[in-house]
C-alpha cells in the first residue's frame, strides 16, 4: 500500500488553463496524493498540473494524511477529506478544490 | 410575481457547484420552481460527476428530453442553450411538473462561467471569439424561446463571471450579450465568491466573480 500524501501548494496558473480564472496572481491547493515516498508524490503531482498549465511556485506543506486532523474551515473550502475518499477509492491523485487569491482577499 | 427561475449549462448537482439562481441585481429573492438544464446529455452528465442513479426520483422524460427531479428541482440534460427549441422542451417539463407558466420559468435565467467545448485545442484570442458567439447565441436562443411562449415582460439573463475571466472579460461580454439582442446590460457592484468547475468536471476552483445582469424586452 502507498502512503497517502497531503501536499498544500501555492500554484501559477497560465491563462491557458481550463480551469475557471479571476485574474488572481496565484492560486493554493491541498492535493491528495497516494505514492510510496514524498518525492515521487510532489514529482507526480507536479505532472499531473503540469498537464493543466499549472505550476507549482511553491510547495508549502507536504504531510501523510493521517498525521493530523482535516477538519478547519479551509479543509472544507480545499475539500480534503473528500478528496481523501476518492483518492482512495481510486489510487490515483485527487486534486481538490483550488482557491484563488482575490477570492480569499474578498471573504 | 413569479419566483421561479431557469438555469443553463450546470455541472455537477453538489450544493456548493449549483448555480445561486436566487441574487438578483442588488439584491435576494426567494425562489420556488427552478428548472436546471445540463449541457451534457444524462450518461455524459453521471459519468462525469459520478452521480449514482438512486437520486433520480422520479423521472420525468418527454419524449425528446431526459428530465429528472433532484432534491424537489428539475433537472433536464441534454439542452444546447443556443438552441431555442432545447430551452422550449425543457421549459416544457418544467412547466407540466410544477404546473406554472413558462413566463414563471423564463423570465429569471442564469449561467455560470459558460465556456465553449473542446477548449484545449484553440488558442485564448479564438477561445474568447468562441466564448462571444456562445453568450451571443445563447441570448438569441432565450429571446427566442420566449417569444414561442408569448412572453411580453421583459426577461433578465444573470451570469457568474469575473471582470477578469481570460475567456471572456465584462466588455466582450457585454458585447455578446447586445448583439444576441439584449437592450441593456448591469453589473451588480458586490464581489462574490463561487466555486466552479471546468467543462470537463476535473478541475475545481473557488473564485471570485461577477453578477452581470442582460435584458431582454419585447
Amino acid at each position: 500500500m502507498p502512503n497517502i500524501w497531503v501536499i498544500s501548494t501555492k500554484l501559477y496558473v497560465s491563462e491557458k488553463s481550463s480551469i475557471p480564472q479571476d485574474g488572481s496572481r496565484f492560486y493554493f491547493g491541498r492535493s491528495i496524493v497516494p505514492s510510496h515516498s514524498k518525492e515521487a508524490a510532489i514529482n507526480d503531482l507536479t505532472l499531473k498540473l503540469n498537464d493543466d498549465f499549472i505550476d507549482i511556485e511553491k510547495i508549502v506543506d507536504v504531510v501523510e494524511y493521517g498525521s493530523k486532523a482535516w477538519n478547519s474551515a479551509e479543509d472544507d473550502d480545499f475539500e480534503t477529506n473528500e478528496s481523501y475518499l476518492d483518492a482512495l477509492e481510486t489510487g490515483s491523485i485527487a486534486l481538490g478544490c483550488f482557491i484563488s487569491e482575490l477570492s480569499m482577499e474578498a471573504e | 410575481m413569479s419566483n421561479g427561475a431557469m438555469t443553463l449549462a450546470e455541472g455537477s448537482n453538489k450544493r456548493q457547484y449549483k448555480t445561486d439562481a436566487t441574487l438578483v441585481l442588488n439584491g435576494v429573492e426567494e425562489r420556488e420552481n427552478i428548472l436546471r438544464t445540463s449541457f451534457d446529455s444524462l450518461p455524459v452528465w453521471k459519468s462525469k460527476y459520478s452521480v449514482n442513479t438512486s437520486i433520480f426520483c422520479p423521472r420525468i422524460n418527454s419524449v425528446i428530453k431526459k428530465g429528472a427531479v433532484i432534491e424537489k428541482e428539475v433537472w433536464v440534460f441534454g439542452v444546447d442553450a443556443t438552441k431555442a427549441q432545447d430551452i422550449i422542451d425543457a421549459v416544457k417539463i418544467a412547466t407540466s411538473h410544477y404546473k406554472v407558466k413558462a413566463s414563471d420559468i423564463l423570465s429569471k435565467v442564469y449561467i455560470k462561467n459558460l465556456n465553449a467545448e473542446k477548449e484545449e485545442y484553440y488558442d485564448l484570442d479564438f477561445l474568447v471569439q468562441l466564448n462571444k458567439n456562445l453568450y451571443r447565441d445563447t441570448t438569441a436562443g432565450i429571446k427566442e424561446a420566449c417569444e414561442y411562449f408569448g412572453i411580453k415582460n421583459p426577461v433578465n439573463i444573470h451570469v457568474y463571471s469575473s471582470n477578469n475571466n481570460y475567456k471572456i472579460n465584462k466588455i466582450d461580454l457585454y458585447e455578446a450579450f447586445e448583439l444576441g439582442g439584449a437592450s441593456q446590460v448591469k453589473t451588480d457592484p458586490r464581489a462574490l465568491v463561487y466555486k466552479s468547475m471546468n467543462n470537463l468536471g476535473s478541475m475545481k476552483v473557488k473564485i471570485k466573480t461577477n453578477l452581470h445582469v442582460a435584458t431582454i424586452n419585447f
